[in-house]
Formats: structure tokens, sequence, C-alpha cells
């Protein structure tokens, strides 16, 4: 390289080459296109078509073609129709129920434990209270119908309820509130689980040993350092979960298909729309049923905006290269 | 005081222990019983039999259904990890308007109720099948349109989407912006930056991604139930959902040899990559907590 | 290769990162960009580099503007604090990652290859990963890697902090001795005053995003044009004390707060700042010495001692005002003894206490 006094002297006939440029557009518009058409597609297209649908007697009777506007009767149906109230109740117990007793309560109760048994034992209890959320729903359904079933086949009338001298039949239809609760109660008390042992395991250790010197028990620690260092993944396990509650219907669906009194508002908006038994789906109606949650679900998503801090998760590029 | 801190000291342990039951229960009934001709509750009634597995996997249709869950499962896991590790990257490392916009958008997404909109996508998947060439006819996937597996496929990546655009950004903002500079200093554009230099960083983000969506893609009933009418076109879920629910006497030793048959690869995909779906449970909420 | 800044300047949001800057390097010199952390220096690079789109002004080499290149279009090569060696490829690899993409043929990548490891003699590395590298290996792979394409411009950015004391020093002297050999025009960041005094031809001094100074090094020391570099630049830093200036009766004196007075030699005499006679005098601990008080200027208590070695620091309480000096290895004075100090005048400086401007040195 000694020929580096050459090299520059000839720099300047070699540096007015000015950079050819293809007419391809900025490259981040292509790295965005694919998930740009599909959020199109997929999201921005059916809020919108739910909520035009809804203003239509569009059914299995009209075909897709030879509907007619109705306006905001769909909605005045709802309205008029007795069902209403009663699914309402229903869907509100049901989300209350489960996410008390489980999605917040059951999952903040296996975090708590699972930090204060030996290391391996508690992964290993995370692992298995993680088995329903990753089983196929209709294999980790079929387990419930199981337990329920009637006997000599059931679990727990045979080997619980028939040695006791307790009912005896299949257990689903008189219970099925119950069982909706527990079937979906053991799924989500999974995701409060991860992220409360994550929130747990990242109070600086330093406090948590200076509260025992302290004098403090263990119960006393969870009461005055936890519980409160955990709060903001509380709140945050709370509100997400009951708007996964409120439109989560899959399992009720394989469950009970809606039938003994479980039909919650996203299950009826399915029903109505999508899977009449007799096949007459009320496409019209249906959105409407779903509009209501739609826009609930536009709510609180635009809450999570703000508790998401959402600004403090915007890193500024540090690169201007296009 | 001695002797209570020694009976309370198992507490914790035996109360989780006691908690459990019901999980424990539920998959070593499935287990027992597919290896038996009749069970009593937990017990065991009549000798053991392989004759349930060799029922079913004697049985064409379910090898077919196997096929075609397969491929919903790989495709989506394809289809989630090239779409979202593209969109990723402008959101983490570029600066362009509406950039704040889209990030905000996909955010609001990732707690939207996307089953809500079933009614909606059953519209635009029927409009879909009318497009030519892609609508239908396409090989394996079928086309992308309603009654297709390409149109389920395309559906649960775009439900899937707002969590991995999400999870895959959180894993190029930690990549340092030194290499990238380098890579560009070194002649490369934004495009092959990303290919060479910056997808092989966050290879653990798109495993994680990746088996996550392959489990997702694999147990998925709702949106297969929904959008494919056909048997010929079903997966193991909705086969599985037609046995448990079938007006005739249901055979319990076929349908927990399926529901074992379709739950089997999963855990044994789950035991080997708990360690990275942890972060995928956690870190799609990353910000969150 | 000739690289100028013309009132460059870089706005993140609304604030100035880099403001006004104006300098140029000429061809095969190496100017360092001194700054505390923050100051603005890396931004500049990067803005050199092409990594960064200047907000305002030009940034030319050999006179043309390359505003609008992109960093693969500048010729280039930049080494980097945290080596930023591609993880996933091993030594060859990245070495000759830019010569790839350019589709050079193969032997030629070789040679090149051979030829650059040879010279920074890392010629057994090669099949290595980054993470099978020690830190001093890394570095030198990340230099073979800026050296391949034969840059016309070589950018530095900190490229020794993360190395230990010992080879930073070895690495410090390689660099250098590169730079001569092939002659490439070099930009070097430092916050290390050290580094940036033994390497640069010119040092550049930012602070808040402004080019304080931009002069060879020597002058920097001896020159100080402001109070920031006066007090920036040398270890441990320089005194300062508010003094007036008493010209009256044939010899000028510096009057110290409490009323003593030291006399300033002719030739060393400041210019006197617009309004009053108020100056801040600067001299610095090595021009301080601890003598006989009969032969003393000012009479001080010790009130901290700390050996550094070769030398100890003496710091000294002068009726409120503090002053450190130097003192020679037997020269230890015993805490809250009273000691006199010599200044040594003819070394002394003068800064306008409003404009912190010097007021000996022209700007």
């Amino acid at each position: 390289m000694k020929d580096s006094e050459a090299r520059s002297g000839t720099a300047l006939t070699q540096a007015p080459q000015f950079p050819r440029r293809l007419n391809t557009g900025p490259a981040w518009f292509w790295f965005l296109l694919p998930a740009g058409v599909i959020t199109l597609v997929f999201f921005f297209a059916p809020v919108i078509i739910t909520l035009v649908i809804s203003a239509t007697n569009m059914s299995t009777i009209t075909g897709l073609t030879r509907w007619e506007w109705v306006g905001f009767g769909n909605y005045e149906r709802l309205l008029s129709l007795p069902q209403t109230v009663r699914r309402f109740w229903i869907t509100l117990r049901y989300v209350l129920f489960t996410l008390v007793f489980f999605n917040v309560g059951m999952a903040l109760l296996i975090a708590l434990i699972t930090t204060h048994i030996p290391r391996q034992l508690g992964t290993f209890f995370r692992a298995v209270w993680l088995l329903p959320r990753i089983t196929p729903v209709v294999a980790y359904v079929f387990m419930w119908q199981i337990m329920a079933a009637a006997p000599p086949h059931g679990v727990i009338t045979s080997n619980i309820l028939e040695p006791l001298g307790g009912p005896t039949g299949n257990l689903l239809p008189a219970n099925a509130f119950l069982f909706i609760v527990l079937v979906n109660g053991f799924i989500g008390a999974s995701f409060g689980m991860i992220i409360f042992t994550s929130a747990i395991e990242s109070i600086r250790q330093d406090i948590m040993v200076a509260s025992l010197v302290d004098g403090a028990s263990k119960l006393q620690r969870i009461r005055y350092i936890i519980l409160p260092q955990i709060r903001w993944p509380l709140l945050f396990v709370t509100t997400y979960q009951t708007l996964s509650l409120l439109t989560s219907y899959e399992q009720i669906l394989v469950l009970t298909g809606g039938r003994w009194g479980t039909e919650v508002w996203a299950l009826w908006a399915f029903n109505v729309g999508l899977d009449d038994y007799y096949g007459f789906f009320q496409y019209g109606l249906g959105a409407a049923i779903a509009a209501v949650l739609v826009i609930m679900g536009i709510l609180f998503a635009l809450l999570y905006m703000r508790y998401f801090r959402f600004n403090e998760l915007l890193h500024e590029p540090r690169i201007d290269v296009l | 005081m001695i002797k209570r801190d020694a009976l309370l000291k198992p507490l914790p342990l035996v109360s989780i222990a006691i908690l459990s039951i019901p999980i424990f229960v539920g998959y070593l009934w499935v287990f027992m019983r597919t290896f038996t001709t009749r069970m009593y509750g937990m017990s065991p009634v009549g000798e053991l039999t392989l004759r349930n597995w060799t029922f079913i996997v004697t049985d064409p249709l379910l090898w077919h259904l196997t096929l075609n869950t397969f491929v919903l499962a790989m495709g989506l896991t394809v289809g989630i990890v090239l779409v979202s590790c593209s969109a990723a990257y402008p959101l983490s490392r570029m600066s362009f308007p509406g950039r704040k916009g889209f990030l905000a958008l996909t955010l609001v997404l990732h707690a939207f109720p996307s089953v809500v909109l079933l009614i909606a996508i059953f519209v635009v998947l029927n409009y879909l099948s009318r497009v030519p060439l892609i609508g239908r006819g396409l090989p394996l996937i079928g086309g992308v349109g309603y009654n297709t597996l390409g149109g389920v496929i395309l559906v649960s990546i775009a439900f899937l989407l707002p969590l991995g655009v999400w999870l895959m950004k959180g894993f190029f903002d930690n990549i340092s912006w030194d290499l990238e500079r380098a890579a560009l200093i070194d002649g490369c554009s934004r495009f092959r930056t990303w290919r060479q230099i910056l997808v092989p960083q966050i290879r653990p983000g798109i495993a994680a991604l990746g088996i996550f969506a392959f489990m997702h893609g694999w147990s998925s009933f709702i949106i297969p139930y929904t959008f494919m009418v056909d048997q010929q076109t079903a997966v193991i879920s909705t086969y599985l959902n037609l046995l448990a629910s079938g007006e005739q006497l249901m055979d319990y030793g076929v349908v927990s040899a399926v529901a074992l048959f379709q739950l089997v690869p999963i855990l044994a995909f789950y035991v080997f990559t708990q360690k990275y779906l942890l972060t995928i449970f956690g870190g799609g909420m990353k910000g969150g907590t | 290769m000739k690289m100028e800044l013309v009132n460059l300047s870089k706005k993140f949001g609304d604030v100035y990162a880099v403001k006004n800057v104006s300098l140029a390097a000429e061809d095969g010199e190496l100017v360092a960009l001194l700054g505390p952390s923050g100051c603005g220096k890396t931004t500049t690079l990067l803005s050199i580099a092409g990594v960064y789109r200047p907000t305002e002004g030009e940034i030319l080499f050999n006179g043309l503007c390359v505003n609008k290149m992109q960093p693969k279009e500048r010729d280039i090569g930049m080494v980097f604090q945290s080596y930023a060696l591609y993880p996933h490829m091993n030594a060859y690899q990245n070495i000759v990652f830019s010569l790839v993409l350019r589709k050079r043929p193969k032997d030629e990548m070789e040679r090149a290859a051979k030829r650059v490891s040879e010279m920074l003699g890392i010629g057994h590395l090669l099949k290595r990963k980054a993470a099978e590298l020690s830190g001093g290996q890394q570095q030198r792979v990340a230099l073979a890697r800026a050296l391949i394409k034969e840059p016309k411009l070589l950018l530095f950015d900190e490229p020794l902090s993360n190395l230990d004391a010992r080879l930073r020093l070895s690495m410090r002297e390689e660099i250098k001795r590169l730079q001569v050999q092939l002659g490439i025009t070099s930009i070097y960041v430092t916050h290390d005053q050290v580094e940036a005094m033994t390497m640069a031809d010119r040092v550049a001094v930012m602070h808040d995003g402004e080019l304080l100074a931009y002069v060879p090094p020597e002058e920097l020391h001896e020159r100080p044009r402001t109070e920031f570099i006066a007090t920036f630049i040398g270890s441990p830093s320089m005194n300062l004390a508010d003094v007036t200036v008493d010209n009256t009766g044939g010899s000028a004196h510096a009057v110290l707060k409490n009323g003593v007075s030291v006399k300033i030699p002719k030739e060393r005499l400041p210019r006197m700042p617009q309004r009053g006679n108020a100056v801040r005098l600067g001299i610095r601990p090595e021009d301080v010495s601890v003598v006989a008080e009969r032969s003393a200027d000012v009479q001080a208590r010790v009130t901290f001692v700390e050996s550094l070695g070769r030398e100890n620091l003496v710091v000294c309480d002068v009726g409120g005002q503090r002053i450190q000096c130097l003192t020679g290895p037997g020269q230890k004075p015993p805490l809250d003894s009273t000691v006199g100090l010599k200044l040594d005048m003819s070394r002394a400086h003068y800064f306008d206490p409003e404009s912190q401007v010097s007021l000996l040195w022209e700007n």
C-alpha cells in the first residue's frame, strides 16, 4: 500500500461517481408491505365490514348478494330480545368469577408458591400449569368432559362422588357454569403466573434479604414487600385478562356449545352468525352482537396504550440511512 | 414454635401439589385410557391393549388430516416468522413518517380481540375465493380463500401477527447499533444488512416465535373449524371435535388415542423448548411489566 | 484525501448534538475529536461516515459534497469502540466481508486478507469466531476489516477504551504507526486526552456540540484559548483563582482575594478584560512548587496529600483558595502544615471571567 499518495492523487477523478439509485422506493415500505396488507385485509377491513354487516339483514337466506339495509334494526332487535339481558349477566358472572379465582387469584397464588419452594420444583410446577395452555383445545376439553362424565367412566363421579353417596350422572348439564369457569381458569392462570413470576424474580435481591434481616416472616414479606412491588403487573394482568375473557369462547364452544346457560356474549355472536345448528346463519344479527365487543375491544386497546407507557418503548433509530 | 414451623414448611409444596391434581389426573387418564379397553374412573378395567392405537394409525383419514395439520402449522410458522421479521426491522431501526403510528397500531392490535371478527373475515375469505389463481386451486394449501388451507393459514398469521411483530421488534431493539453501522460502511444496503447481519443475530427470537407458532398452528381449532367445512380439508382438532361431540356413542378409547396423537408432538416440543417459550409468553408483554 | 466539514450541524428532535462545526483534515493527517461524553464527537464521526444525515452544513471529500451519499459509497473504513465484529462469522469472513459485497474474485480476497492480517499479526486467528477472540485480538480484526478495502478515510470511534491499560498503550502506538505508514487520512474520536495528544496531528476539542479549538496538540496544552480547554487538557487539571491585576507603579501584580500579590513577568502580561481589572488566573499544578517559606510567593496550609507514584499531589489552601501542586518524590509535606508555594508566573494563563476567553492568546 505504498501507493497511497498516488491513490489520493487520483481520488478526485474517482470520487464524483454520484450514487445511482434505482427508483424502488424506500426500504421501509417494502419491509412493512406484507404486514401492512395482512393488517389491512384481516383487521381493518373486518372491523369496518362487521359494522357494515351489522346494519344489514344478511343471512344464509339472503346470501352475500341479496341482502338489504336495515339500519339499526339489528341493534333494536338486540335490545328487545329477552336473551340479551340474560347473556349479559352470564358473561359478566363468567368473566368475574374466572378472573378473580383463576386468572388473577390462582395465578398470583402459584407465582408466590413457586417462587418460595426449591427452584427446580418451582420450574416444574410452572411447566405443569402451562400444559393446559399449550394443549390443543379439543383434547383439553375432552379431559374435562371425562372428569364430569357419568359413572362408571367419569373421574369425579366414580372416584369421589359415588363412594360418598353423592349425586351421580353427568355433572356437566347441572354444573355447566362451574365447569366453564374451571376449564377457562386452568388455562387462564398461566398467563398471570408467568407475568407475576418474572415480576417477583426481578425484585431486587437485596431488598428481599433485607426484609428478612429486618425480622419479617415470609408471609409478612409477601404482604409488605412483594405485593406492593408487583402492583403494576397485577393491574396489567387484570385488565388484559378481562378483555381476553370477554371475547374468548373457544373452550365453551367445545365444552357445551352454549347449552345449559353458558352462552356468553362472544359465543352468542359466533353461534348466531356462523354456527347455527340448523345452518341458518344470521350474519347481520351476529355482526351486531360482535360489534358490541369490537367497540369494547377498541376502547380497551386504547386503554393499554396508556398502560403500556408507549413512549418509553419507542427508541429513536440511530441510523439515518434509508 | 419449632413444631409449628416444621408443619408450615412443606405447606406451599403440598398446596400446589393439591391444586395441580386436576391437571395430572386429566393427562394421566387420557394416557391410560389409550392402552385399555375400558376404564371406570381412574381404574383400568379389562386388559391392556394397543387396539385404540392400531385403529387410528391404520385410518388413512387421520394421516391425511395429520398432513393438513402439519401444513397448517408449518405455513403459519414460516409465514409469521417472515412477515414479523420483515415488519419488525423498520419499526425497530429505521426512521420514517408513520413509524410511531404503525407501532401504536401493532400494540393496539396486540390487545384486540380478533376472534370477534370472524363473521367479517368469512366475508373477506369468500371474496378472496373468487380471485382467480390464488383463490382456489393452489397445490397443497388449496388457495387462500374460504374453505382452503391457505385461507386458514392466512387468517392464523394475521391473528398472531401483532404478537410476532412486537416480539421481533424487541429482539431487533437489542442488537448493537455499531454492528449495523459497520455493515453499512462495509457496503451493505439496509436490506442486505437485515438479511446477512441482523437476522442471524436474532435466531433465538426466531426460534421462539417459530416454536410458538408451530404449536399454535398444530392445536388451532376455531379458525379451521369456522372456515373449513369439508372434512377433507379439516385438521386433527376439528376431527377430534367431531369424534368427541358426535351424536353416536363415543368410543373413549379412540378419542383418547386421537387426542394423545395430537398432544404428544406438542408435549415433546414443549419439553425441549420450554426455555425459549417462557421468553415469548413473558416477552410478548415486555414493557407491560 | 482531504476531508472538510463546513458548518456541520446535526439535530435530534429539537436538540443540537453538533452545532456549526467547521474543520478540515488534510491528506494523511490524523485528527482527534476530543471531548467529554455527550459532546457530539461521535455524532460528528457518524455524520462523516454517512450513518447520520447532517441537518445543516456540508461534508466534503476532496472538495466534493458527500452529504447524500450512502455509507457504502463513501469509501471509508471504520473501527468501533465495541469492535462490532459480526458474531456469526469468523475473523476471515469478517475481514473480507466488504470485498464479498463488492463481488471481488476469491483469490484477490485471500491475498488482501493475508496482507492485512500479517500487517496486524492476526494471521493465525482467521478461523476463529469473534467470541473466541480476546478484546485486543477483536480490535485487530476490526482494524483489518477497516483496512482491507484500502479506504480513503479511516474513522475511529474510541477504539481503545474497552482495552486494558497496557494493551491500550501498545495499540495506540500500532494504530499511529499504521496510519503514518499507510498515509490514510483519519478521524479519531476519543475522550482520553493523552490518546488525543500523543496520536493526533491536530486535535479538535468539542464541548456541547460546538468546536472549541482545532490546533496541534502542543498548542492545546501551551496556548489554551478558553478556560474550558485549559482545565480539560492536562491532569491534574489547572488551578484557577480569581485575581485582580494591579498594573500601577512600573510592574504588574496579580492580587489574590486574601490580598497576597504575585508579580507578573512583563512578557506574560495579559490584555485587560473589557470591564474592570478582575481576571481569572490559571496555573498548572506542575508549575507550582513547594519551597522554603522565605522564597515563597504565598503561604499555604496543606489539606491533602496523595501519592501518584512518581510524584505527589499536594492540595493546599491559600486563604480559602484551593491550589493543587505536583512535588517530587521526596517532597511530601505533612497534613495541616504550613508551606510556601512558588508560582511559575512565566507559565501562567489568564482568562476573562465573563467570556472565559484567554487574555493571552488570540483566537
